[in-house]
């Protein structure tokens, strides 16, 4: 009853999202205010319908509703409440219903929360996020049903997949979907600003829905970073995988986007620039789905047995062409192209970094269809390993952290020189300082030497940017503000945001320019109570412990770890073995320091579990990636703060960011992660009431 | 499926339908109005009528002739 009952409200909500298309052509094309009206009313009630039909699917999961089909198969009596919510959109029927829920939610706030400047562009909008819907919902309903009944329901269900088990996940796949959805707002806003030959204000409109789309993939990339290098037990956190990349690349241009916005306000041109950034990064999220659903690659995120290959393809490239078509009919909405930037000058900064940009996305795109081409251009399938990605982007990425540091710098270009000879020092500083730190740390490879110094140039710039009195830059604004620290991160939230986004991808660049090349990775084998070094550390193996569940039992190997004669820790690593499937999960065990993270994985065992091999892995540097996030986070949601909201609004958005930012650091840092502190003495061990299954195969070898 | 379901889904269809059509629908008439507007029409053509001397004042003359004079 309740599978049948949520799709009939998925049918409804189908049934108003057609009549929400008819009504926005029919009011758009006859500029007939009550039919736009009731298209209006229609997105409230197809995002009403939506949620309402979600919530039923989560329901029919946590009350076992077996009976349906969908909910068999990823869930199972023993899941835990919180798994059994994550179940939910753990399938593709579940998370396209879930994206179904965004995209009515996200269009209905977009048609009825309107400004002067959105106001003319409603109409067109109105059409091209209704179809965007529709063709959402009608996948959902058509292609991938997640209300289907099973001919005879089981007495229990599948269950979850091992690796989607982690807390991440709850959020993972939601933060990541508020990103794909909310860069469809501006793509809409984009198109309807070249239909109405209004194209000067949109950017400045949609600044909110640019950020909150490069937010959500942002965090939603770095939330499956950290479950990857959690769970999957590889020692790596981002293996160039094309499901990885196309979730980066939407990303990417969404940051272009974000950046070119910032030169369109400024009446500094940029316009072409933008709308085909906004019309990319929506086409490489449905790219991005086709890849994930198309059932053309093999990987962790892809969904087997998919059947919509065919359709996300034609809507991607109805996307691209319908936008190439209407910029070409509409060529003379775009103003006359302005005179080229100074070399040295704000305008030159951006115009390099877009361009930089464009490069990224072009080679990151080119590395992940590669087999794809090869094998209909070539026969053969050709792919590029994660090597071939690193020095391809490597250098491109190295020259956008020089870029961040080179930017603030510069205003207009009469300004720039002499700001530039004014505070070259301080990057210079930062750099050298960097640098000698790296080598007194032991690193010594030339090339990432180089890059350490350039993240050290960029932001000590960066810092000295974002400590400057903004009244001291511009004499003008002195007496309108009280500068206090808050007003002044208020008043010019789009700077300081800005600033710490930039800190925060420096981190980030320094965390993989550590892991990347000073990463050791060693494969030990011990005999029970015996020693083993390996990367300075000597491991102690006291033996397997085995717990038992109903549906799996895990196997935690214990690693007294001591460095220099003196005891650090002991780390247990897991290995879960899954009675349904057969299939088996490593987990590591990670000890972290600000130098770098110890990771140990059990690679397997003989003779009982007598001898054991562990995989060790050393990552310097990592925590960097990890803060760099955060900062990357708190930087983004000070951009996003609410300016004119009531006291209310502040306190609410203020409660929202220290609960994530806690959830956050204590998911990466808090939780234990196979370490036990305990002195040795203190713990026994019951070695003997449990029988071990079969030998593991050996480690496969890292992927980086 | 349970009657109770049924009750439940149509009710919130119908809701949902007139939220959604509510602004299609043109303005409220008001029936009293509407007379007195017709009523007051009504004599204005009359007294138009015997002015000019027409026999039978309900009976439409040439077209448009009463109703422009009576504006």
């Amino acid at each position: 009853m309740v599978g049948t009952f949520g799709g009939i409200l998925l049918a409804m909500a189908f049934g108003f999202s057609v009549y929400f298309l008819a009504a926005s052509i029919i009011g758009t094309g006859k500029n007939r205010e009550r039919w736009l009206q009731s298209a209006g009313n229609a997105s409230i009630a197809v995002a009403i319908l939506c949620g309402v039909s979600l919530l039923v699917l989560a329901l029919a999961f946590l009350s076992n509703h077996f009976e349906i089909n969908y909910v068999a198969q990823h869930s199972s009596k023993a899941l835990p409440v919180y798994l059994k919510i994550s179940a939910v959109w753990a399938g593709q029927e579940g998370s396209l219903l879930l994206w179904c829920f965004l995209q009515a939610l996200f269009t209905a706030i977009a048609i009825h929360k309107t400004s002067e400047t959105t106001k003319p562009l409603i109409p067109w909008v109105g059409v091209l996020l209704s179809a965007v819907t529709l063709f959402f919902l009608a996948v959902n309903l058509f292609y991938s049903n997640p209300f289907l009944m099973a001919s005879l329901a089981p007495a229990d269900g599948l269950g979850l997949n091992p690796v989607l088990r982690h807390p991440g996940m709850i959020l993972h796949p939601p933060i990541l979907y508020i990103g794909y959805v909310a860069l469809s707002i501006p793509f809409a806003f984009a198109l309807s600003a070249v239909l109405n030959r209004k194209i000067e204000g949109w950017t400045s409109a949609m600044r909110g829905w640019i950020l909150l789309g490069w937010l959500g993939l942002g965090v939603g990339l770095l939330l499956g970073m950290r479950w990857s290098y959690d769970v999957l037990g590889w020692g790596g956190y981002w293996g160039w995988d094309p499901v990885e990349n196309t979730g980066l690349i939407p990303w990417l241009a969404a940051t272009a986007l974000l950046h070119g916005s910032v030169m369109q306000d400024e009446k500094q041109g940029y316009w072409v620039w933008n709308y085909w950034w906004a019309v990319l990064a929506f086409a490489f999220v449905i790219l991005g789905t086709f890849t994930t659903r198309s059932g053309l690659v093999q990987s962790v995120h892809a969904y087997s047995q998919s059947n919509l290959g065919m359709v996300l393809l034609a809507a991607f490239f109805a996307v691209i062409i319908g936008s190439l078509v209407l910029s070409i009919i509409f060529r003379s909405a775009f103003p006359k192209r302005t005179a080229s930037p100074a070399l040295l000058s704000r305008s030159g900064s951006f115009f390099f970094t877009l361009l930089l940009f464009s490069t990224l996305i072009a080679s990151i795109l080119f590395g992940s269809l590669w087999p794809t081409i090869s094998t209909t251009l070539l026969r053969r399938s050709i792919s590029l390993d994660p090597t071939w990605f690193d020095k391809v982007t490597g250098p491109q990425f190295t020259a956008l952290l020089l870029l961040i540091g080179i930017c603030p710098l510069l205003g207009k270009a009469v300004r720039s020189a002499a700001r530039l000879k004014r505070r070259w020092w301080i990057g210079l500083v930062g750099a050298v300082v960097f640098a000698a730190v790296a080598i007194l740390l032991g690193l010594s490879s030339v090339v990432a030497l180089a890059g350490l110094a350039i993240a050290g140039f960029a932001i000590s710039l960066t810092i000295a940017e974002l400590v400057q009195n903004p009244v001291k830059q511009n004499p003008e604004i002195e007496g309108n503000i009280k500068f206090t620290i808050l007003p002044r991160l208020i008043h010019q939230q789009r700077k300081y945001g800005g600033l710490l986004v930039h800190i925060g991808v420096i981190f980030l660049g320094m965390g993989i320019i550590g892991t990347r090349a000073f990463a050791f990775e060693q494969k030990i084998i011990i005999g029970k109570n015996q020693t083993a070094t390996s990367g300075g550390y000597t491991f102690l193996f006291d033996g397997f412990t085995q717990e038992n569940f109903s549906d799996h039992a895990n196997i935690s190997a214990s690693l007294q770890v001591s460095q220099n004669g003196r005891y650090l820790v002991t780390l247990q690593p897991l290995v879960q073995s899954y009675s349904g499937d057969g299939q088996s999960l490593t987990t590591p065990a990670i000890y972290s320091t600000a130098r770098h993270d110890l990771y140990v994985i059990t690679a397997g065992w003989t003779a009982g579990g007598e001898t054991a091999s562990f995989a060790v892995f050393i990552n310097p540097l990592i925590n960097f990636i990890w803060a760099g996030g955060l900062v990357l986070f708190a930087g983004g949601a000070l951009a996003l703060w609410p300016k004119k909201a009531k006291r209310l609004h502040h306190i609410l958005f203020a409660l929202l960011l220290v609960i994530s930012l806690s959830a956050a650091v204590w998911l990466m840092w808090g939780a234990s992660h196979g370490r036990v502190n305990t002195s040795p003495a203190m713990r026994a061990y019951d070695t003997t009431s449990f029988k071990l299954p079969a030998d593991l195969g050996s480690y496969p070898g890292r992927k980086i | 499926m349970n009657p109770v379901v049924i009750m439940l889904g149509a009710a919130v269809l119908i809701v949902l339908i007139v939220y959604v059509i509510q602004p299609l629908r043109r303005k409220k008439v008001n029936v009293d109005r509407l007379i007195d507007h017709w009523v007051r029409e009504a004599s204005v053509k009359i007294t138009t009528a015997k002015t000019n001397g027409q026999k039978n004042p309900l009976k439409p003359g040439k077209a448009g002739q009463v109703q422009e004079k009576g504006k």
